[in-house]
C-alpha cells in the first residue's frame, strides 16, 4: 500500500471515532483495550520486572484476599494473582494471535482460489471445509490440542484448525459476488489476466470482509484457549493461564474466595469484548454505510 | 384556478447525516388547484421526491420536517396526529411509486391487497364487495380482474404499475402524488400508462402532482409545472408558457439540452458545472455558478419568487 | 483497415435457464433464453451506430458479445476482418486495446478500492504501453482532456469521492486513453444527471472526431439516438427487425414496432402530443418467443403468415433494412 493510503485510513479512523458517533465510541474503547492488553503482553515479556511479584511462586499469605499488597488477591498457593493476570496476558495474546495468523494464511488463500476459480476445485475445497465446519468448535480444538499435545504452538494451531472454514466461507463467498461485479467486467474488457484481476480486483475489495471476521476470530480464540486451558489440555500447567487459573478458582468459590476466579474471568471477557467491539468499528469504517442523501 | 386543493408555505425539510445537515426542501412555497395536474420536475437531489413524501409525512428518518405548512382542503397537515395522518394516507391523499416491487407484498395475491385497502379505510364494507370493486377498477385499468388472483411477480412492470395506480384511485383519493412513475418502465409501456393517467384524469377529475425529471412526460400530462433546483423552487408556470418561455436560466439550460425526437436539427447546449451540496449550498441564488447571467446581486442575495407574467412566477433577478 | 469495422454474422447467444434440482430431474429438455436469436449487421469505421430496443431485446448482450465478454452459442463476429472468435491468449489482449467498453453505471464499473487515476491508466499498463512516471503523465493529460479537472487532485481520489458526471468521464478516459478502434458505449447516460448528459454526449462526440472513434451506442432512448447515431438497428426480442440510416428509420419507419417505439416516446413539448400507437400485449418472455415473426402477436398488421414464417431480412433502397411481411 502506498503510504498516502495508509494516512487515508489512518485518517478516517480518526474520523470515524469523531464523527460515527456510537461506533466511533466503540472502537475507540475497543481499540483501548486490545492496545493496552497487547502492550502489556509486550512488556511482560521483554521486561519481566513490570509485574509487582514473580507469578509462579509463592509471594504471600493463600488465599488473602484483594488488597494494597495483593491488588487482585493471592490464589491457593499464595501466588499474586495480579501478576499472574500480566503474565497471562502474553500467552492468552500470543495463541490468539498466532491461531488467526494461521488460519487466515491457511483459509484466505484457499478461499481466494476457490472462489475465483470454481469448478470440480471449487467443490472438493469447499467439500473439505464444510466437513471442518460441521465439528463443533471446541469439541474439534479439544480434539486437535489432544492429538498434538500441550505447547503455545500447537495450541495455535489447534485452534487455528477450528476457524480455517470461517475464513474460507467468508472470502470464498466474497470473491463470488465480486467476480460478477461490473468492475471486474471492465477489468477483463482492458484485457488484464486473471491473476492481475485476482490481485488488484478482487482481493482488495475481499479482505474488508475479512475484518469482520478477524476480531470474532480472535475474540473467540481467547475463549477457546482458556477452555482448553480450563481443561488442562493447553500449556504447562506452571506457566500463568487465565483459562487454567480459571478452572482452578472454581473450587475455591464456595469458599468464599470469588477474586480467584473473578479475574481471570473478568479479563477474558475484557478482551474478548475489546476485539469484539474493535472489529465492529473496524467493519464500520471500512465498509461505510452509504451517507444518506 | 379552481379552487386551491393543496398548498405548502415556507416548507422546510432537513435530513440530519453524518456529514451535515442536508437541506433537502429550503423554504418552498406552492399551491395546487383541484383538478389540475402539476408537474414537479428538477434533477435527482433537487428535492422534489423530499417535498412529495413531506406532504404524506412519509420524509423516511433521518430527514424531518421542521418547518412551513401545509394545508390540504383547508387542513394544516403538519398539525395532526399520526392516527389522523393513518386516516388520510390512502384514502383521501394516495401515492404512486416509482417501483411497485417494493410497495407489494411479495406474498400476498394482488386481489387481497386491494381489499385490504379498501376494507382498513371503510369498515362497514364486505369483503365480496370490495372484491367486486377491485375487479371493476382493474377492468378500468385494463387489465383483465382474473389477475387479481396473482402475486405481484407473476405481473409484469406495466401491469404492476397499473395496480399500482389501481390502490391509488379505489377510494376516490381526491390528491395522488405519483413519484416517478414510469422511470422504471420501457418506453412503449411508459407511453401507455401516460395514455391511462390522462383518460383517468378525465373520468376520475384527478388532482395530480407528478414528480419526475422527465420533461417529456410532464410536456404530455401537466397542466402546469414547478421547476425545482437545490431544494427550491425556481419557476413555476402553466405548462406551455414554461416550455416556450422558460425564464429561469436553469429551466432555459434544462430544456435545451434534452433531445427532442420531433426536431429535425437540434443542438443540445450544455450546463457548466452540476448541481451543488445542499449541505452547505453556495450562497444567494443557489444557480448562480452555474449561471450565464451571473450578476453580483445573484452571489449575494436570494432571489425571491416574483410573478413576472400572469400566472409564471419565477426566482431570478434578471427579472 | 477495412471500411467494416465490425461484421457481424448470423449471431446467437442462448443462455440456459437456472432449474432446480427437482425441476431439472422432471423437465423434459433445457429451457433458454434466447436473448440474441441470429442477428446480422455491421459498424463502418468512423460512425455511431445504434442499437436500440427496450428490454429483452438483447442489445447489451450483443454489445458484450462483440466484445468478446462472453462468449456466443452460434455465428461469427469479425473486428477489422480478423475472425474474433479464433483469437486467443496473448493475440486477444491485443484486440481487447482496440476495443473497449464504456458503461451504463459508471459507478459499479470502477473498482471501490482502486484510485481514480489508477483505474484510467491500467490499461496502459496491462498492454506494455506506458508504466511509472509516464503513464500517470498520460493519465493526467487524458483527464484533462475529458475534463476532469483538476486533474492532479482526482487522480488521488476514489470512486465513491467523486461525482455521477466525474465517475462518467473517468469510465471515458479508461476507454479512450488506449486509443482504440472501437467504443461501445452501453446505455452510457442513462444513469446521468439530466444536465450532465449534454456534457458528456458532446464529449463524447468531440472525442470521435479528435481520436478517429467508431461508436457502437446501445440505448433504449430514441432521442438521444436521433441526436447522435448515424445508422441505426432496432431489436425486439433477440432479433434485430429494422436497421438503416437514421433519418430514413425515423422518418419512414418500416416496421411496425419501430413505428410504435417511434410512436411512443415522450415529447419535450406540450404543443406536440402526440397519438401514441400501443401494440396491444406485452414482451414475450424471451424462454419462449412467438412463433413465425416474433411481433406478431402484437401487430396492428398482423396477417396469417406472421404466425408461420419468420420474416427475412431484406432491403427497401439505400440500406435500410427491415424484417417484416408487410413489406414484401
Amino acid at each position: 500500500m502506498e503510504r498516502a493510503e495508509k494516512v487515508g485510513i489512518f485518517g478516517r479512523f480518526l474520523a470515524a471515532t469523531k464523527w460515527y458517533g456510537a461506533e466511533g465510541y466503540m472502537t475507540m474503547v475497543g481499540g483501548l483495550i486490545v492496545f493496552a492488553i497487547i502492550t502489556i503482553s509486550l512488556l511482560s515479556a521483554f521486561y519481566p520486572g513490570m509485574a509487582p511479584y514473580n507469578p509462579e511462586k509463592s509471594v504471600g499469605t493463600p488465599f488473602s484476599s484483594p488488597s494494597a499488597q495483593h491488588l487482585m488477591g493471592t490464589d491457593n498457593l499464595g501466588r499474586d494473582i495480579f501478576s499472574r493476570i500480566i503474565y497471562g496476558a502474553k500467552v492468552v495474546m500470543t495463541v490468539a494471535l498466532l491461531s488467526f495468523a494461521f488460519s487466515a494464511a491457511v483459509g484466505i488463500p484457499v478461499g481466494l482460489l476457490s472462489g475465483f476459480l470454481g469448478g470440480k476445485i471449487d467443490r472438493v475445497l469447499s467439500l473439505i471445509m464444510d466437513s471442518i465446519y460441521a465439528f463443533p468448535g471446541l469439541i474439534l480444538a479439544i480434539a486437535m490440542a489432544a492429538m498434538l499435545g500441550p505447547g503455545v504452538i500447537n495450541m495455535s494451531v489447534a485452534i487455528a484448525v477450528v476457524y480455517i472454514p470461517t475464513y474460507f466461507r467468508m472470502v470464498r463467498g466474497q470473491v463470488l459476488s465480486v467476480k460478477e461485479e461490473l468492475y471486474v467486467e471492465a477489468a477483463r474488457s482492458l484485457g488484464a489476466k486473471a491473476t492481475t484481476i485476482l490481485r488488484l480486483y478482487v482481493f482488495p475489495n475481499v479482505i474488508p470482509s475479512v475484518v469482520v471476521i478477524f476480531s470474532v476470530n480472535i475474540a473467540d480464540a481467547i475463549l477457546t484457549e482458556a477452555g482448553l486451558s480450563f481443561l488442562g489440555l493447553g500449556i504447562d500447567p506452571s506457566l500463568p493461564d487465565w483459562g487454567y487459573d480459571l478452572s482452578r478458582g472454581k473450587a475455591y468459590l464456595p469458599g468464599g474466595y470469588w477474586w480467584i476466579i473473578t479475574f481471570p474471568g473478568m479479563m477474558i471477557a475484557l478482551v474478548a469484548l475489546g476485539f469484539s467491539m474493535l472489529g465492529e468499528g473496524l467493519n464500520e469504517i471500512l465498509n461505510p454505510r452509504l451517507v444518506e442523501r | 384556478m379552481a379552487e386551491i386543493l393543496l398548498r405548502a408555505e415556507d416548507l422546510e425539510v432537513y435530513y440530519a447525516t453524518r456529514a451535515g445537515v442536508v437541506k433537502a426542501v429550503d423554504r418552498v412555497r406552492f399551491e395546487m388547484g383541484r383538478g389540475e395536474t402539476l408537474g414537479l420536475v428538477g434533477e435527482s437531489g433537487c428535492g422534489k421526491s423530499t417535498l412529495g413524501f413531506s406532504i404524506l409525512r412519509l420524509v423516511p428518518p433521518p430527514g424531518k420536517i421542521v418547518g412551513g405548512d401545509i394545508i390540504f382542503a383547508g387542513e394544516n397537515l403538519l398539525e395532526k396526529d399520526e392516527e389522523e395522518m393513518r386516516k388520510i394516507r390512502g384514502s383521501r391523499i394516495s401515492m404512486i411509486f416509482q417501483d411497485p416491487m417494493t410497495c407489494l407484498d411479495p406474498l400476498e395475491r394482488i386481489g387481497d391487497h386491494i381489499v385490504e385497502t379498501i376494507t382498513t379505510h371503510d369498515q362497514g364494507i364486505k369483503r365480496a364487495e370490495a372484491w367486486k370493486r377491485a375487479e371493476e377498477m382493474l377492468d378500468r385499468l385494463g387489465i383483465d380482474p382474473s389477475r387479481l388472483e396473482d402475486y405481484p411477480h407473476q405481473l409484469s412492470g406495466g401491469m404492476r404499475q397499473r395496480v399500482m395506480i389501481a390502490l391509488a384511485l379505489i377510494l376516490n383519493s381526491e390528491l395522488v402524488i405519483a413519484d416517478e412513475p414510469t422511470t422504471s418502465l420501457d418506453v412503449i409501456v411508459e407511453a401507455q400508462i401516460l395514455d391511462l393517467l390522462k383518460q383517468l384524469k378525465e373520468d376520475y377529475e384527478l388532482t395530480l402532482m407528478l414528480i419526475t425529471h422527465n420533461m417529456g412526460i410532464v410536456a404530455e400530462l401537466a397542466d402546469r409545472v414547478a421547476v425545482m433546483y437545490a431544494a427550491k423552487m425556481v419557476e413555476v408556470a402553466e405548462a406551455l408558457p414554461l416550455y416556450e418561455k422558460p425564464m429561469h436560466p436553469y429551466t432555459q439550460g434544462l430544456l435545451r439540452s434534452i433531445p427532442n425526437i420531433s426536431l429535425t436539427e437540434q443542438v443540445l447546449a450544455t450546463m457548466p458545472g452540476s448541481p451543488p451540496d445542499l449541505i452547505r449550498p453556495p450562497s444567494g441564488c443557489r444557480f448562480h455558478p452555474r449561471c450565464p447571467y451571473v450578476k453580483d446581486e445573484c452571489k449575494e442575495i436570494e432571489p425571491p419568487m416574483r410573478e413576472v407574467e400572469r400566472e409564471h412566477l419565477v426566482a431570478c433577478h434578471l427579472y | 483497415m477495412s471500411e467494416k469495422l465490425v461484421e457481424v454474422h448470423d449471431l446467437f447467444k442462448w443462455f440456459p435457464v437456472q432449474k432446480s434440482f427437482l425441476e431439472t430431474l422432471l423437465a423434459r429438455k433445457l429451457d433458454y433464453i434466447r436473448a440474441v436469436d441470429g442477428i446480422d449487421f455491421e459498424v463502418r469505421r468512423g460512425e455511431v451506430f445504434g442499437l436500440a430496443g427496450e428490454s429483452g431485446s438483447g442489445k447489451t448482450t450483443t454489445g458484450r458479445l462483440i466484445l468478446r465478454l462472453i462468449e456466443p452459442t452460434r455465428g461469427g463476429i469479425f473486428f477489422d476482418g480478423r475472425n474474433v472468435l479464433t483469437v486467443n491468449g496473448e493475440e486477444m489482449r491485443r484486440l481487447r486495446q482496440r476495443m473497449q467498453l464504456i458503461f451504463q453505471d459508471p459507478y459499479a464499473s470502477l473498482n471501490p478500492r482502486m484510485k481514480i487515476g489508477t483505474a484510467i491508466g491500467h490499461g496502459l499498463e496491462i498492454h506494455g504501453i506506458a508504466k511509472g512516471q509516464r503513464e500517470r503523465d498520460l493519465v493526467i493529460q487524458m483527464m484533462e482532456r475529458v475534463g476532469l479537472t483538476p486533474a492532479a487532485t482526482l487522480y488521488e481520489k476514489y470512486p465513491h469521492q467523486l461525482s455521477g458526471g466525474q465517475r462518467q468521464r473517468a469510465v471515458i478516459a479508461r476507454a479512450l486513453i488506449l486509443h482504440p478502434d472501437l467504443i461501445v458505449a452501453d446505455e452510457p447516460i442513462a444513469m446521468a444527471d439530466v444536465s450532465v448528459r449534454a456534457l458528456i454526449l458532446h464529449l463524447m462526440m468531440e472525442l470521435k472526431e479528435e481520436f478517429d472513434l467508431t461508436y457502437l451506442f446501445i440505448t433504449h432512448d430514441l432521442a438521444t439516438a436521433k441526436y447522435i447515431c448515424d445508422r441505426i438497428a432496432i431489436m425486439y426480442l433477440g432479433k434485430i427487425v429494422e436497421s438503416g440510416p437514421l433519418r430514413e428509420v425515423y422518418s419512414h419507419p418500416q416496421h411496425p414496432y419501430t413505428e410504435a417505439l417511434l410512436s411512443a416516446v415522450p415529447v419535450p413539448n406540450p404543443r406536440a402530443r402526440r397519438e401514441h400507437i400501443i401494440p396491444k400485449g406485452e414482451i414475450p418472455s424471451p424462454i419462449n418467443p412467438p412463433s413465425g415473426c416474433r411481433f406478431h402477436p402484437r401487430c396492428p398488421y398482423a396477417m396469417e403468415i406472421c404466425s408461420k414464417d419468420e420474416p427475412r431480412f431484406a432491403g427497401t433502397k439505400d440500406g435500410h433494412l427491415v424484417a417484416c411481411h408487410l413489406r414484401r
